[in-house]
């Protein structure tokens, strides 16, 4: 009897490790059964475009547009927030919480592009269609979050690997570093992604996942951040010549259907519509808009200009808002879409390229297509100082509460201590980066705050 | 060699010992069998009326080459038969009167050395209860043999166990045991009693909260069991408790302890029965899954601390362990008992709320503080509504009257070999919310015992299957207390619902009452277990246990408890929810005697499962109710579902040496392995080493007369602490929950870090314990002096953004320190021959600090938690009194910079207990018995003015929505200059210097305040009815009691109870039931 209880005990012993085998949570999948199937991996990259679209406000669902708006001149917040108080008066502390809330989710979307970079390595059983999907849209994600990143901050811990051993004390990089690393992901996306839309049977004509376009588009911006004339015009110019794309009429442009977007972002909870169309448009009529635009920004449309008019929208309280986004209310059809990249934009880059390289014509030409839309006559300027005060004047009203144009501008153009300083009481000209997080430096010894913070 | 083999061979065994001589060993044969083995063996026929034998007892033989003759003798003995041998016959034949049985009972009387006839003593054989003595100390129990040991016990008496011959009457006089030194107490894998025990095992009588008037196991413990901290979170009934043995001991980790129903782990009252979205009044914790366990099936309750007894349950021992033994069956005839009981409940007394007349001259004045401007839309209440209204909200909301209801019917019997329990019980308590509200629960419960083979073979199979309902309001309404007392009427003249006065909207308290939530609730549990007895002294055990717990929840939020025109829609949540646990386990028990030696050794292995999944459903934008009921025509529906599995596995054993009872040792020892850790980590060894030196039995003690008992015990072992969630380990994506999807398609995303590190936190136990009984333990005394320092922390570091990820789990060298005294007293103040009174006095004073934690400042629980400071310590200003010439709360400005900022926070005290415990008072007087239990604590607890200020200020501020009443503590305020007053000036202005200092209170260290109290927790009265009238009505034994609960409390605690000090919840309930119980 002993004996048989001695063999049971063995028996278990070994059977151990087996016995405590268990499937993980059913809310949770492991990591090696994501990347085992194309269908999985897929929902992978689904979560990343989820993960961006989950919560109203956060980065890339309206974040960008409304802070970068608050902490420029184009927009005023109706009620008092110490969250927001500060991005519009340019008093922002390394504490304030929707600051961090931002910077955090600029790291969340480059980890969850990081990990799939990784564990593609290790995916042998995926086409290679999907690896090129996953790895090209992974990379496309990444350099946008830095591009942005490297705007607001300044110069951040360049992550690279999913791996929070490596990653957590990194310093920061240099801006020339982060761009370096834009650029580099960019131009594999490029090679990476197709020419046309992917898209899933019932959303066809949808451009919500990036292609080749895309890629090129924001590949334009970035080079027109950085000077590089003649890259920025002919990334420009692929764009611009692709047949996909053509201008819209102005209350086209935001609509899932539009062939001006070269990629947009599609909602994801309920039938809601887009955080720009519910923050900017008051849930009833009585109500005051939560952000009106500022009268700087009002005073700046031309006569004439139709997008005064179909862009912006006068509430009762008699503040006006955006009204470039016209849906608030939830509405299964998915009439609109948060457009992140489109067309009108990138004519305006390339004009001001062309003005930098000579241009002065092809620069007046593509500064008149943007006109003409909105409705106003060809631009007088004709020298080269003229061409781009118009062409900055254009971005300002073209691309007014988008994606946080005009608070980039600002920086970029090297005027916004010049225009800020005179409009916003208080300026100092370290408000032009915005703080690095009180808790990310508390957590991270190596990093090292953004000066006058 | 299979189990079956080995059986057979040990049947085979006497056959193969010799021709024409019998050898036959074994208990509880039947005739039909020995007389078999006398064909057999010794080669007889035997001749008999089987009628004669039918009913007739089994028999136990020891025989060993017996001849014809002396195996007859020896079977026969004290039966009333007679035989006659021819040849190779036998015949049998009865002696005495046809009418008479075979067999003679074993039969006896019971007495207690003062000469009272003991009722209700139980006389087991073979650890089987036979049978239990009636109103008179009679007793009679069918028995195989003519002389066999018996053991007699009786709760508050010294058992002795004896050898009775069925030939005579036996008299057996019980001496009464102050201290019950010598009552049976269940320990892990087995038993043992005070008076040899050498880890901490604190037992609860069943008889205790048995029949207490709340349904429930957690209420009953409180204050019944040193070292163990029951907390009740708020008064709803069916509520789950907190439980904490020897305190916390995990930083970041679970803190519960391990429960055992019967050998079966079962779901701890953490919240597995509740999850809905919508919340429920039973608050955050849900429902207790305890209360499945129907209280009329419970046997005893133990707890047991420290790792020398839950070092055997390894990984899940740190935070102590509750055994829950269930009842067993009597042997004899069937029997009935019955239990009827009946009461009312209502919320304990807190603190009256403003009369509308106190009310409205403390609005006045704040609004005079500050002298800001106000109409009837901001100060509606004054100006537009009837100003003279004076409704008692605390009554409509949280004042009404619940009824208890209970009903059990238990129905026991069987005979030696086969003992059985079937029992059904109904428990019913009514919320104070009144309507309907409140939960019930029936249960089924059965217990099944049979041995066979000689009694090698014991088969325990007990099962208990109930189901509950619960109704509620989808949360505690007791907040709505603090509406203003002139709030408008709830209902027009037509009897609907209205929502405004004079164009001013209030929230609509009878509208809250539409808000519903439903549960039903499942509990099962099935225990198989099956002993075999291999050799004298060496048993093998396997046991099987199956328990599920489940839940249906249901809420609703109708339109027809929403005002109409703010365009309202409806909403439904369901949830279900399943916890199952699945136990295989396998031990061999060996006892070795010799001398006055003994040696016990266990060794087994064991194999669990736990599964648990939830699925919910929220659907919204109903728009009508018939659709709302229907549950069709939402506007949008979000699904989701979670199933997590748990594997456990664990070898153990123990090896207790004792040498006369006087020296002893005990080790034990576990490995365990859990799924909660990554490979390679899996695996943890835990080890405890007591010993027990009982130096009262020494020769030079016997000389010092007044001290009866002396024992002195020491122990120090590990246990640990797996409580964290599952699969932390491993990299893992979960869903989003974007119901749209991306281009339809669902989302995954990075939830975790691939961590391989994860890793068991280990608690290091020690305490050293002296038992001591004095004038021949009448007064008995327990003190144990415990440390417990849990190691090897489990806690959540803090990630920075860049990492991607907020943080991730992992073992720190972090030191949480336990240390405490706990004292049980018991002394026996009078015991006479119709009266005897006994008191129990339980003390415990615990301690709980941080000592180390490496790299405290840069984790996320910097500011959080101290070193050298109990892990409940909180942060916050100091508090400095208020100032007689503004009326502002004043705070100490540590850094001298002017004004407070965090610089000024600073460690700020802690809620911990300071001592708690109780003092039983046991009175017997005849027929009557009275027990009398206060529960005692001391210590700090969350004021609840500082809550108020948070959630329901003070009277003053204006608008609609801040209409708020309080307490009539709110009276003791500031009102001028060179006043004093506790609370500071009324103001009517958010934004003013005394809003910004009521904010500055909350966060201060006057959020602590005395919370000491002591409650006359339980009494109960009980009255015997005389045996005349008993017998008269043909019962056998026929009680009568009154029980009452929370009925008093001394505490100087403010507004609410000091036990669930939110005021914004239901405070406990007091009840007071009546009931009978009846035995057939």
């Amino acid at each position: 009897m002993l004996r048989f209880f001695f063999l049971a005990c063995v028996f278990t012993s070994v059977a151990c490790r087996k016995l405590l085998d268990v499937p993980p949570p059913q809310d949770q999948v492991s990591t090696a059964t994501v990347f085992a199937s194309d269908s999985s991996a897929l929902k992978a990259l689904s979560g990343m475009y989820i993960q961006m679209m989950d919560n109203t406000r956060s980065l890339l669902n309206g974040g960008v547009t409304i802070y970068c708006g608050l902490s420029a001149d184009e927009l005023v917040n109706s009620y008092p927030s110490i969250f927001e108080d500060p991005f519009r008066t340019n008093s922002l502390s390394a504490d304030n919480l929707q600051n961090a809330v931002l910077y955090n989710m600029a790291y969340t979307l480059i980890h969850t592009a990081n990990t799939i970079l990784a564990e593609l390595d290790g995916a042998g059983s995926l086409s290679t269609a999907t690896r090129a999907e996953l790895r090209g849209e992974a990379k496309f994600t990444r350099a946008l979050v830095y591009f942005y990143l490297v705007n607001l901050y300044g110069g951040v811990p360049l992550v690279t690997t999913s791996d929070y051993a490596t990653s957590a004390l990194l310093p920061r990089s240099s801006i020339a570093a982060v761009y370096a690393q834009v650029i580099a992901d960019l131009a594999d996306a490029s090679s990476l992604l197709t020419d046309g839309y992917v898209a899933a049977a019932g959303y066809s004509g949808d451009r919500t996942r990036p292609n080749r376009g895309a890629v090129t588009a924001l590949l334009a911006r970035v080079y027109f951040y950085q000077g590089s004339w003649a890259q920025t015009d002919s990334a420009a110019t692929a764009v611009i010549s692709n047949p996909l794309y053509r201008l819209e009429a102005l209350d086209s442009v935001f609509l899932s259907s539009s062939r001006e977007a070269i990629w947009q972002l599609q909602p994801v909870h309920g039938n809601m519509e887009t955080a720009e169309g519910l923050s900017f448009i008051p849930a009833l009529p009585v109500y005051p808009p939560a952000y009106y635009l500022a009268d700087l920004l009002l005073n700046s449309y031309e006569a004439g200009d139709l997008r005064r008019a179909r862009w912006v929208k006068k509430a009762l309280n008699g503040k006006s808002y955006s009204y470039k986004y016209k849906r608030a209310s939830y509405d299964s059809a998915r009439v609109e879409y948060n457009t992140v990249l489109r067309l009108g934009e990138v004519f305006l880059l390339r004009a001001e390229a062309r003005v930098f390289l000579g241009d002065y014509v092809g620069a007046a030409a593509d500064l008149n297509v943007v006109r003409a839309r909105a409705g106003l006559p060809a631009s007088t300027a004709a020298d080269g100082s003229d061409l781009l005060a118009a062409i900055w004047h254009e971005r300002q009203v073209e691309m007014a509460v988008e994606w946080g144009q005009r608070w980039l501008d600002l920086k970029r153009s090297g005027q916004i201590d010049g225009v800020l300083g005179g409009e916003k009481p208080g300026w100092t000209s370290k408000a032009g980066l915005w703080p690095i997080p009180a808790g990310e430096l508390a957590k991270n010894v190596n990093l090292v705050q953004n000066g006058g913070y | 060699m299979s189990f079956k083999t080995v059986v057979l061979l040990l049947l085979l065994m006497p056959v193969c010992a010799g021709a024409q001589r019998l050898n036959l060993r074994g208990k509880g044969f039947s005739f039909a069998y020995v007389f078999g083995e006398i064909k057999k063996q010794l080669d007889y026929d035997i001749i008999y009326t089987s009628r004669n034998f039918e009913g007739a007892p089994t028999v136990d033989v020891e025989l060993k080459n017996a001849d014809i003759r002396e195996t007859l003798n020896s079977v026969f003995a004290g039966l009333q038969l007679g035989y006659h041998i021819d040849n190779r016959s036998v015949s049998i034949y009865r002696v005495g009167s046809p009418e008479a049985s075979i067999f003679k009972p074993l039969q006896g009387r019971v007495f207690s050395a003062e000469g009272q006839p003991l009722a209700g003593a139980s006389i087991t054989i073979d650890s089987v209860t036979v049978a239990t003595t009636d109103a008179t100390g009679s007793w009679r129990a069918r028995v195989r043999s003519r002389m066999t040991t018996v053991t007699i016990s009786y709760l508050g008496y010294s058992s002795r166990t004896v050898e009775l011959s069925n030939t005579v009457l036996h008299v057996v006089v019980l001496q009464s045991s102050a201290y019950t030194l010598d009552n049976v107490v269940v320990q892990a894998y087995g038993k043992t009693t005070p008076r040899l025990s050498m880890g901490s095992v604190s037992s609860v009588k069943a008889s205790d909260i048995n029949t207490q008037p709340e349904g429930t196991i957690a209420g009953g413990l409180a204050g019944r069991v040193p070292g163990l901290q029951v907390k009740q979170y708020n008064g709803v009934p069916g509520a789950a408790y907190g439980f904490l043995v020897r305190g916390l001991h995990s930083i970041a980790q679970g803190t519960e302890p391990l429960i055992i129903v019967d050998g079966m782990p079962v779901a701890g009252n953490s919240g597995a029965l509740s999850i809905i979205g919508s919340g429920s009044a039973q608050g955050a914790m849900g429902a207790a899954s305890l209360n499945g366990i129907p209280l009329s099936s419970v046997a005893s309750i133990e707890v047991l601390k420290g790792a020398s007894a839950t070092a055997i349950y390894g990984s899940r021992g740190a935070n102590g362990v509750i055994l829950i033994t269930l009842k067993q069956g009597l042997a004899g005839k069937a029997r009935w008992n019955f239990d009827l009981f009946g009461g009312v409940s209502r919320a304990v007394k807190t603190s009256p709320n403003l009369g509308i007349v106190e009310y409205r001259g403390l609005r006045r004045e704040a609004i005079a503080n500050d002298g800001v401007a106000y109409d009837s839309a901001s100060a509606p209440e004054l100006f537009a509504w009837d100003s003279t209204r004076n409704i008692d909200l605390k009554k409509m909301v949280m004042g009404h009257t619940g009824l208890i209801k209970d009903a059990r019917a238990e129905l026991s019997g069987g005979d030696t070999n086969t003992v059985y329990l079937v029992s059904g019980s109904y428990h019913g308590e009514g919320a104070a919310f009144g309507r309907g509200t409140g939960q019930d629960w029936k249960s089924l419960y059965g217990h099944l015992m049979h041995s066979c083979w000689g009694r090698h073979l014991r088969v325990d199979l007990s099962a208990i299957y109930s189901w509950g309902n619960t109704e509620l309001p989808i949360q505690d309404l007791s907040i709505f207390q603090y509406s203003t007392p002139n709030t408008p009427a709830f209902r027009d003249g037509a009897g609907q619902l209205q929502w405004a006065d004079h164009g001013v909207g209030y929230t609509n308290i009878e509208a809250l009452y539409s808000n519903q939530y439903r549960a039903s609730l499942r509990n099962q549990l099935n225990h198989l277990q099956v002993s075999y007895e291999v050799l004298p002294g060496l048993e093998l055990k396997g046991s099987f246990g199956y328990s599920r717990v489940s839940s249906d929840e249901n809420s609703r939020l109708p339109l027809a408890g929403q005002d109409p025109a703010s365009a309202p829609v409806g909403h439904r949540y369901y949830t279900g929810n399943t916890w199952h646990s699945e136990l295989a386990e396998g031990y061999a028990q060996y006892v070795w005697k010799k001398g006055g030696s003994r040696l016990d050794a266990l060794f087994g292995v064991n194999w669990q499962q736990q599964r648990s999944s939830h699925s919910d459903i929220f659907q919204d934008g109903f728009t009508s109710d018939a659709q709302l009921s229907a549950g069709v025509g939402a506007g949008s529906t979000t699904t989701d579902a979670n199933a997590v599995a748990y594997r456990y596995e664990a070898g153990f054993g123990r090896l207790s040496y004792s040498l006369r009872d006087r020296y002893l040792v005990n080790v034990s020892g576990r490995r365990d392995g859990s799924s909660r850790f990554g490979p390679g980590r899996q695996f943890g060894n835990f080890w405890a080493v007591s010993s027990a030196w009982v130096f009262s039995d020494e020769s030079f003690m016997r000389r010092v007369g007044w001290l009866s008992y002396g024992k002195i015990r020491a122990g120090i072992g590990t246990t640990g602490n797996d409580q964290i969630g599952d699969n932390q380990f491993a990299q893992v994506y979960g869903n989003t929950s974007a119901n749209r999807g991306y281009q339809g398609r669902q989302g995954v995303i990075p939830v975790t870090f691939a961590n391989d590190q994860l890793a068991w936190e280990v608690n290091y136990s020690t305490e050293v314990a002296l038992d001591l009984g004095f004038l021949k333990n009448k007064v008995v005394l327990s003190a144990i002096a415990y440390r417990d320092w849990t190691n090897n922390q489990l806690v959540y570091t803090s990630l920075p953004s860049q990492a991607g990820l907020p943080g991730v789990f992992s073992n720190f060298p972090a030191d949480v320190v336990n240390k405490g005294l706990e004292f049980t007293l018991t002394t026996h103040n009078w015991v006479r021959q119709h009266f005897r009174w006994v008191s129990t006095l339980l003390l415990t004073v615990p301690g709980n600090r941080l000592r180390r934690f490496p790299g405290l400042a840069a984790s996320t629980y910097a500011g959080r938690l101290y070193e050298g400071k109990p892990l409940s310590e909180i942060t916050g200003y100091h508090y400095t009194g208020v100032d007689p010439s503004t009326g502002l709360f004043t705070f100490r400005d540590f850094n001298k910079n002017g004004v407070l900022d965090p610089g000024d926070r600073k460690p700020g005290g802690d809620p911990d207990l300071r001592w708690y415990g109780g003092l039983d008072q046991n009175f017997q007087y005849r027929r009557w018995e009275l027990d009398v239990f206060f529960e005692y604590r001391v210590g700090k607890g969350v004021n609840p003015l500082a809550m108020l200020y948070q959630l329901k200020p003070p009277p003053g501020q204006l608008g609609p929505q801040m209409l708020n009443n309080g307490p009539v503590e709110w009276l003791d305020h500031w009102r001028a200059p060179g006043d004093g007053g506790r609370l500071q000036r009324l103001t009517a202005n958010p934004a003013s210097a005394a809003s910004q200092q009521a904010y500055n209170y909350t966060l201060s260290d006057a959020l602590l305040t005395g919370a000491s109290f002591v409650r006359l927790k339980s009494l109960a009265l009980r009255w015997r009815l005389p045996e005349k009238w008993v017998s008269k009505a043909g019962l056998t034994n026929a009680q009568v009691y009154l029980q009452g609960q929370n009925l008093l409390t001394w505490t100087k605690f403010p507004v609410t109870d000091p036990e669930t000090q939110d005021p914004t919840v239901l405070p406990p309930m007091r009840m007071v039931t009546m009931g009978c119980h009846i035995t057939l």
